[in-house]
């Protein structure tokens, strides 16, 4: 007998597995980005505007002054990326069992993960893009400006992928706090010291590429190690 | 007699538990699978819908298919699990999205009559309520709601009358009679169970499993006639329990299950003796079964 085994798309997979489509989710994801990064800052500008006395101009000034509201800029999406990231499904959670059944099976699970990474990544981007406007406007200011921005979507790509790797960590507190500790490690780091580094977008491009590379890789293994240790399991 | 499945030496080995099993789920008829606690039940259910997989043996489904991957095998078989089948922010009408999407027999105007016949809303509501904030018993029909609106040949359902109220396990009785004559003879159902009383009329074959293994199989109005319930009073225990599988006394009297071709003796000791109920079955069955176990 002829067998059949046709994954779902990438849309429809994401759909499936999270109840909202592919456009719903990154815009969601932007949008959950976007206002978080915009009550990070407006409370730290009242934290300034009350310590030391002074106006909102002002505050947002003394916060461009530095690479601390960089910082904040970096929480914000990367803590909605963490979370949609630890988000697994596995047989003892709501819908993992119901997932193991449907059409493409583990395809399936493969085209879901895989779109997670791409709305992420369209959800960064289009962070950036509001953030960028913020800045423009002087709603909210960025210390590093665009470099500061490039600088967080690639290294958001880098984290994604080390994080990838320590996925298949059975215990969820190792797993929270490691992915936790790591992006923040890897996207602050590389938010402030970047446009510190060089004028040119070269240092960028260079973990951009090598963030691509490690996702890639260690979205292969995690594939592997899941399919072997967590769905035949 | 046709099979929907035949399980050939399926096993699967964990730790500290081991699944090996051979039985059939005859084609037509609704199966129960009856056991205690950690027998494996779930985890024979698991592998025969493709949620885990096997460490060996096969399993043959509708007389040809063998591979769960296979989405045509998939679309054929109606699985059910017992507890959170959903994701618990889904709302009746992401169900019914996402089911549509999942599987290709799925009917979403069924799904809408059965959420209505339960009384759980419609999925085209505009205000619904989330899994989440549905009590346990109402999750549960929302699953088989989903699952009985798609048009299969065999429904798997693990523990579907576990938080169900006595009115809709009625409920669903009926409409395992209903699925089963909808299609007679071509459809058939597995289902795994603890109330076993509650779900008698809806049983026509059954499996007992104690330890990760099959210890009697059979058509229910086979079983009863092969086993008898006998109980006298205690004072008459002693003489009886040899020729029964299980025994349990108190002060003032005796009850087990004995084979039937030991009524004549047990009679002759002044035992009574009876046609058992599949529940009296049932625990006379996995009585014996631990005590082996236990030897």
């Amino acid at each position: 007998m002829q067998e059949n085994k046709s994954p779902l798309t990438i849309s429809q997979a994401l759909k499936l597995y999270t109840g909202t489509g592919f456009a719903g989710t990154v815009l969601g994801l932007a949008a959950y980005e976007v206002l978080f990064y915009l009550g990070a800052f407006v409370c730290m500008t009242l934290m300034i505007m009350l310590g030391e006395g002074i106006l909102y101009p002002e505050a947002v000034s003394n916060i461009a002054e530095t690479p601390a509201g960089d910082c904040v800029m970096v929480f914000a999406p990367t803590l909605i990326n963490i979370i949609v990231l630890l988000s697994q499904y596995t047989k003892d959670k709501p819908g993992g069992k119901l997932f193991r059944t449907v059409k493409g099976g583990f395809g399936t699970f493969v085209n879901y993960r895989t779109g997670v990474y791409i709305c992420e990544l369209l959800s960064m981007l289009l962070f950036g893009a509001a953030a960028l406007l913020l800045d423009i406007t002087g709603m909210a200011k960025i210390h590093g400006g665009l470099s500061a921005v490039i600088a967080l979507v690639v290294s958001n790509i880098a984290a994604i992928g080390v994080i990838t790797f320590i996925l298949p960590v059975k215990n969820e507190f190792v797993l929270g706090a490691g992915s936790v500790i790591t992006m923040f490690a890897i996207t602050c780091s590389c938010t402030i010291l970047l446009p510190m580094l060089s004028d040119n977008l070269i240092p960028h491009l260079v973990t951009g590429i090598a963030g691509a590379v490690l996702a890639a890789v260690s979205s292969k293994v995690y594939f592997t190690h899941y399919r072997k240790n967590r769905w035949d399991s | 007699m046709e099979n929907a499945v035949e399980i050939k030496d399926l096993t699967k080995k964990y730790k500290d538990f081991t699944l090996d099993v051979s039985a059939v789920i005859p084609k037509g008829f609704s199966t129960a699978l009856i056991g205690a606690n950690g027998a494996g039940k779930t985890t024979l259910i698991d592998i025969l819908c493709g949620v885990s997989a096997r460490t060996s043996g096969d399993a043959v489904y509708f007389g040809s298919m063998t591979d769960t991957d296979d989405d045509g095998l998939r679309n054929r078989i109606g699985y059910c699990s017992s507890a959170n089948f959903f994701p618990l922010d889904w709302k009746l009408k992401t169900v019914a999205e996402c089911m549509a999407i999942g599987f290709d027999n799925f009917d979403r105007a069924r799904f809408a009559e059965l959420c209505a016949k339960w009384k759980l809303g419609s999925p085209d509501e505009k205000k619904q309520k989330n899994m989440m904030k549905m009590s346990d018993g109402n999750r549960m029909r929302a699953a088989l709601a989903a699952v009985l609106a798609r048009d299969t040949d065999l429904l798997v359902l693990d523990e579907p009358a576990s938080s169900l109220d006595p009115l809709a396990r009625d409920q669903l009785c009926e409409m395992f009679r209903e699925y089963l004559t909808e299609r007679d003879g071509e459809r058939s159902i597995l289902f795994s169970t603890h109330n076993i009383a509650d779900m008698e009329f809806a049983t026509d074959y059954a499996i007992f499993m104690a330890n990760g293994r099959v210890i009697e199989q059979g058509f229910v109005e086979d079983l009863k006639e092969k086993y008898i319930l006998v109980h006298g009073d205690a004072e008459d225990g002693n003489r009886a329990k040899p020729l029964m599988m299980s025994y349990s006394a108190n002060s003032t009297s005796y009850e087990g299950i004995a084979l039937t071709e030991n009524s004549a003796n047990l009679e002759a000791v002044g035992a009574i003796t009876e046609r058992p109920t599949l529940q009296q079955l049932s625990v006379g069955i996995l009585r014996k079964a631990e005590e082996d176990a236990g030897k």
